[in-house]
Parts: C-alpha cells; structure tokens; sequence
C-alpha cells in the first residue's frame, strides 16, 4: 500500500510541494494518483460513445467463466496470450489500433503515469519491438500467423478502465496484450501497481537491421551478477533444481503458488550479494516512479530484507542457458523464466550441484522467449486498499468478499 | 580557473573540429570521481573482443583504432552529413552481419542500464521514423549530398569503434556514435569514466501511424517541469536565467562553448521536497548507466552536497519548448527541446540532451592517474 499524500515519510515531497505556495502552475505531476486520474479523464474524453463502451467497464464488473479464466471480476484479467486471438479474446479494453492519432498520444501519455522511464522503455519496447522480432523468428506458425493477420503488433495492446476516476471511489486501469499486463488500482491516493507482466519473444532480435536489439536483457543480468557472486555453499542453497521450469509458477488463475519460501534468504548474504540482490529487485520496483520505488524498497526494508529468498533453476554459471528464478519475501515476488517453449529442452542439463553446467558446451541456448512476473503479495490489485474500503462502504463490494 | 585554460586550449579551434573534452568545463571541480567497476569492467572487456573477433579484416580497420588516435575525443550526434561531418571512425551497424550486430549491441549494453539501453535502443529505432518525415533539414541533404548515397539516419547508421585493445590493465575504450545517440565507455584497469553521454530523439513522440504516441525520451523534459513548477516565484526568477530558448545545449560539440561558472537556482535555496525533485532529475540521468556505476556517482554527487547543484532554465514556452541545465562540481546536465531549424513549430519534439561529469570525462582522470604512476611506456 503506498499513500501518495502522507506527511513525513516521504519526505514530505508530495505535501510539500503542494504547499510551498508557489502559486504559478499546479503540480499534479508530483501526485502519481492525481496524474493517472487527468490522464484517464483527458483519454476516456477523446473517446466516442463506441470506443467507450469498449474502453470503460464497472470497476465490479464479472466476466463468464471461459478457456484461461475461471469466472473473474474483469479488472482482474489478463494473459501473456493476449493478441492471439485465436487462443484468447477479449472483450475489455481498447486497443491501440482502434485509436486515433491523437487518441494514442493521449493513451501512451496515461500509460506512462506510474511508471518510470526504465519501465516506460520496457513497455514500449515490447509493444514496438515484438512485432519485428516475430518476423524474425524461425517459427513457420508466427510468420503464417503474422501474415494472415491473426496476430497483433503494437496496435494489439488494450487499454482498459474500471471504475470512474473522478467519482472518488476505487478505479484501475490496465493494459493488456502480447506478453505485457499492467495494473494500477486506486483507492483516493493510495496505489497499487501489481501485478505486472513482462514477456518478450524474442528477447533478442536476431535477424534484419535490428538485430542485436534487446528487448528485455536486464533482468538476466542482474540476476547472473548476484549467482556469481555466491560461494559455492550459496549456490547450492539456491538452486532448486537442474530441470528449468518452462514457466512462471503464479500464472493468472494461480495468483497463490507458493505456500513457503525456497531457496537462500538475504539474511544469508553479505553486504556486497545483499547489494546484487536489491540491484536485481529494482531492476523491477524501479519500472515504477520515484515514489513508488522508494516506498515499495523502504517496505522490503521494514519487513525485514532477510527474509526475501533468492531461488534459481538451471545453469548457473554460463548465462546463455535456461534458467528460472524467483526473489520472494514477506512484500515481494518476482517470478522470471526464459524457457518459455524450450522444447526437449527442458530435462535438465548435467550440472554439478552448484549448477556448474558438466561437460562443457552443449551448445544450447535459451529459448530467447521470456515470462517475467511482478507482485505484492496479498496487494495485488490493490487487495489490501479495498479491504478497508469494502469495510466502510459495503455498497460497493463485491460478492463473495 | 579551469575555463581559462579551456578557452586556451579550445578557443583557437574552429567549431567543426569537434573536439569535445573542450566541452565540459566552468565551474567544475578540477579532479573527477573515479568509479571502480570491476564487473562493468570485465562484462565490457569480454563483449569487445567478441564483438572484435567476428570481424573481417576490412571490417576492423574501421572498428578498431589505436588509443592515441585523436579520433577518440572526436564525437558529434549529427551524423553523416557531408556538408558538415563525416565519420572515418567505427563500423556503422548497416555494414555489420546479423551475428556482429547482436554482439554489437551486448557491447553498447555492457556499461548501460535497462533504464539507459532502453532509451538508446528507442532512440535508434525513432532514427528510421526521423528519416521518413518532411524534415527540411533532411529534405536539404537528400539533394545536396556529393558522394554519399543516402541519408545516413537511421537505426543502423550508428558507428561503434574500439579505442585501443579490451584489456584489464592499458587503457582503452568503447564509442557509439550516431544521430542523436553518444556514448562513451573509457576503461583504465577496473575504472570507468562513461561520459559524455548525448541522447537525443526527433521525433522524441511518435505523432503518427501505428506507433504514434510512443515516445523515447520525454521523462527528461517531465522532470525539468516539476521541478521547475515546485518553485516558488522568488526560486523562479533565480532559475530562469534566460525568457529566450537558446537553439541548442551549449556543450554540443557543434557550439563548443564554455559554460560561465554556477547558474540559476542553488539546491541549497530549496526545500526538502524540492531537492528531491531535483535528485529524481539527477537520476533520470546518471542511471542511465549500470548501477554499479551510477550508484557511486549518485553518492559523489550527494556527498558533495544537493545544495551545491545548480538548475538554470531557459523559456519555457507555454506551449513545450524549454531549455535547462543542472550544474555542480561533479555533474554537468543540459536538456533542451527545442532545434528545427527551417521550422516554426511550438513544440518542436526535437530534444538533445547530455551529461558530463566534469574532470573524468573521456577518462582523463582516470588517464592522468595511470600516466603518472608510470604503469605504461607510451609516449603521450
């Protein structure tokens, strides 16, 4: 839970700005709910009454029951096979490509409202990006696919809201497509930004002039960086397994994977892994802005770091393999695999006990397809704001709360 | 003071002859932060040579060229323009295989954060809408270009070279070099100096077709206006040290100017909630490199104190356009939007940006260190 306006801990910057009496201009860039909410209204009113209807749906709103959801409130739905139609369809949200110019504009200026530039880039990366890279990939299915244009691009992103922003009740907006979901639930001025998934396939593209593009490097290398630097006692507390998983655990209808923590605790760190560890921990709080990374790191700290646990699948010494891995605490989870589709592949190499690949070259990369997952445990979608708000305003609950 | 030696040295060069450690001066303290990086160091060392060693002969006489090579400090981000600029240096990503380009880009990534590559990334993607537009200065170079058989903007005109060889002891050192995108990652051992570092983006948001919207670098501008809009009326006359927008940031190499001392607003004339503004700006900055880099940066700037930064604006225009600059002894930021030349536009979408961390930029803190600790026999 973070509160946008409190006194004191955050360091006053909110509070203060908006009373140092400057007079000139308001600042509603320094107030995240405040933005998202000029945002959404200055998008929501370019609409017309068709574009709306798809763009706008009741924050309580329930969909059926259907192929990759069990019945839902529709806020809480997304999936990383958004924009294949022929797999998943959705009804809520508009997407990119049935906007205007000028409504696009409006719909990327929203979409930045929480986030950082690194998260900004991410999205917009994976939006533009993917699309080249499906053309580059030796996959016969997405070429046919992409042909036949029964796959998206960077138009096959919806953007949805819930709720009414302006009506000081709870509201969310979302984006959803093509391995990127996002959510940003409110309650007044209290956020919450999860869960967020990032994906890309490929990761690197591979082909035509750009190759060598990443799309999403960053989170691997963090991560390698911290495994090498771990004794081999670490490592072997670590690794979980030699057989990589080929996806994330917490899948949409599986929001409650984990009923224990694996792995190493930060407890067991020293001050230079401790240090990898967080470097790796912003490589996904810090997609936020300012204020929600900060508050979201203080948190981690208050419920004590020790306790977040680093835990890892696959080859740990040559960053070119498979691998899963997974930072969980009391106020954190971070899922991250990029084995998506690895077929065969997935046996398990011959590894020592602290992941030393044996043998050599194998020759096998990873599945340059990616699936990464961001969530608060017990705060997604903004779980642990509405609790108090269904406490005071039952009208407004759903059913089954 | 420093500058004087500055104009000494540089004032006598004519302004195309680039050469950049001209740039990054006044005010600035004489001896840079060094930053010991020793995974950086290592990642950067083995992406250059594999990089190095899947090319051909032909290929790495551009790529490669010794440190001593006055090339090295030579940089512009207006590229290839025969009319002004044209590059001998580097090995454009248009002349690279596939397999090169990929190990090309891991080397750009090598000292960059996700925050960093992601913009760098965006920025040369937007090159191949910037070539598509009815740009007039564009339009005048597809007419005028004797020699040269095309545009060269776009995501592949981007020149990457190696100064040196990848070594853990001798120096050497890593330049991107292309339209609106510099970087520069010079290494002594396990020390790094990753400046200076120009972004730039035209269209910096994408105003039509099917990525309209999408913009590459725009929290720049987003954080120069809140903290701008924070400021008390007082704080503000201090800060706006200019109603005119100047036509571009004064330490590009195509101005080569010197800039006078501290101006504008001081950090200590701000209030808490103030100065954290003006560190989110500082961030959005200094991580565009690996952390292991910007952190330490981060805590050279923050020992020497927030309130001895200074931010200076220019405009802004209601309508988008500004120009600001942040200044202290160890960082140097400047950002404007503003620049279309031929053109009258209020917004002009066209941004340039840069930082500097004055005294080790180029490595020459670094360099001078090494040199004088007779760790080397090259003559200098």
């Amino acid at each position: 839970m973070i509160r946008l306006i409190r006194p004191g801990l955050l360091a006053g910057v909110l509070i203060a700005v908006t009373a140092s009496g400057h007079g000139d201009r308001p600042v509603p860039a320094a107030n995240i709910a405040e933005m998202c909410r000029a945002r959404a209204t200055a998008w929501l009113a370019s609409l017309d009454a068709a574009q709306k209807a798809r763009a706008q749906w009741a924050f309580d709103s329930r969909a059926p029951k259907e192929r990759y959801f069990d019945e839902t409130e529709r806020r809480r739905k997304w999936h990383y096979l958004n924009s294949i139609p022929t797999v998943y369809q959705r009804e809520e949200g508009l997407a990119l490509q049935d906007m205007t110019d000028a409504q696009r504009i409006l719909a990327h200026q929203f979409i930045q409202c929480g986030l950082s530039s690194q998260g900004y880039a991410k999205a917009g990366n994976i939006m533009v990006g993917e699309k080249v890279g499906w053309e580059t990939l030796p996959d016969e299915g997405i070429r046919q696919s992409l042909k036949m244009g029964v796959i998206g691009g960077a138009g096959a992103y919806w953007l949805a809201v819930f709720g009414d922003p302006a009506d000081g009740r709870p509201w969310q907006w979302q984006v959803e497509g093509h391995h990127l979901a996002l959510n940003f639930t409110f309650n007044g001025d209290r956020l919450s930004e999860s869960p967020a998934f990032l994906g890309t396939r490929p990761t690197v593209i591979e082909e035509g002039q750009y190759a060598g593009w990443h799309l999403m490097g960053y989170e691997k290398e963090r991560a390698f960086r911290l495994m090498r630097a771990l004794d081999p006692q670490q490592k072997k507390k670590v690794l979980l397994q030699a057989k990589v998983v080929e996806n994330i655990f917490t899948d949409p209808n599986r929001l409650h994977a984990f009923d224990s923590y694996q792995g190493l605790p930060a407890s067991a760190l020293n001050k230079v892994q401790r240090q990898m560890l967080l470097d790796l921990i912003r490589e996904y709080v810090a997609n936020y802005e300012h204020e929600i990374e900060r508050e979201r790191m203080a948190e981690i700290e208050r419920q004590g770091l020790g306790k977040v646990h680093f835990a890892w699948m696959g080859p740990t010494n040559d960053i070119r393999y498979p691998i899963y891995f997974r930072v969980h605490g009391p106020s954190v989870l971070i899922e991250y695999v990029n084995a998506v589709n690895h077929n065969g592949n997935n046996a398990g190499f011959p590894m020592d006990v602290e992941g030393n690949v044996i043998h050599g070259e194998h020759n096998i990369p990873d599945s340059n397809h990616i699936h990464s997952v961001y969530r608060r445990p017990g705060a997604d979608f903004g779980d642990d704001l509405l609790r108090e708000h269904y406490m005071t305003d039952p009208a407004h609950r759903p059913e089954g709360k | 003071m420093r500058r004087t030696a500055v104009v000494n040295r540089c004032g006598a060069i004519a302004v195309l002859t680039l050469v950049a450690g001209c740039a990054s001066l006044g005010g600035g303290s004489p001896v840079g932060q060094l930053v010991a990086a020793p995974v950086v160091a290592a990642r950067c060392q083995q992406d250059a040579r594999a990089w190095l060693v899947g090319l051909d002969a032909e290929q790495r006489k551009k790529a490669q060229w010794p440190f001593d090579e006055k090339l090295r400090k030579t940089w512009l981000f207006v590229n290839n323009n025969s009319a002004v600029y044209v590059r001998k240096e580097g090995l454009a990503f248009a002349d690279m295989t596939d397999a090169q380009r990929i190990a090309g880009h891991a080397l750009i990534a090598c000292a960059l954060s996700s925050q960093g590559y992601g913009k760098a990334a965006g920025v040369m993607r937007v090159s191949d809408i910037h070539r598509g537009l009815n740009d007039p200065t564009l339009n005048a170079l597809r007419e005028n270009r004797p020699g040269m058989p095309s545009v060269q903007i776009g995501a592949t005109w981007y020149w990457l070279a190696i100064f040196g060889e990848p070594s853990a002891t001798e120096p050497w050192q890593v330049q991107l070099e292309g339209h609106h995108l510099v970087l520069n990652f010079t290494f002594v051992g396990n020390e790094i100096s990753v400046t200076p570092t120009m972004f730039g983006a035209r269209p910096a948001t994408v105003e039509s077709g099917p990525y309209s919207g999408w913009n590459v670098l725009t929290f720049e501008k987003k954080r120069g206006l809140d903290l701008l809009d924070a400021l008390t009326t007082e704080q503000r006359r201090l800060a706006v040290i200019g109603a005119t927008i100047p036509e571009d940031i004064f330490t590009s190499p195509l101005r080569n100017e010197a800039i006078d001392g501290y101006q504008g607003v001081a950090g200590g004339d701000l209030d808490a909630a103030q100065q954290s503004l003006l560190w989110q700006l500082v961030e959005e900055f200094v991580r565009n490199h690996d952390p292991e880099v910007a952190e330490q940066k981060l805590a050279t700037i923050r020992r020497d104190g927030v309130e001895k930064l200074y931010f200076a604006v220019m405009g802004p225009t209601a309508e988008g356009a500004m120009y600001y600059r942040v200044h202290g002894p160890a960082v140097l930021i400047e950002f404007d939007n503003s620049l279309n030349r031929g053109e009258n536009v209020p917004d002009p979408n066209h941004v340039h940006s840069i930082l500097w961390y004055p005294g080790t930029d180029m490595g020459d803190d670094l360099l001078r260190r090494h040199y004088e600790s007779g760790e080397h026999d090259h003559a200098h």
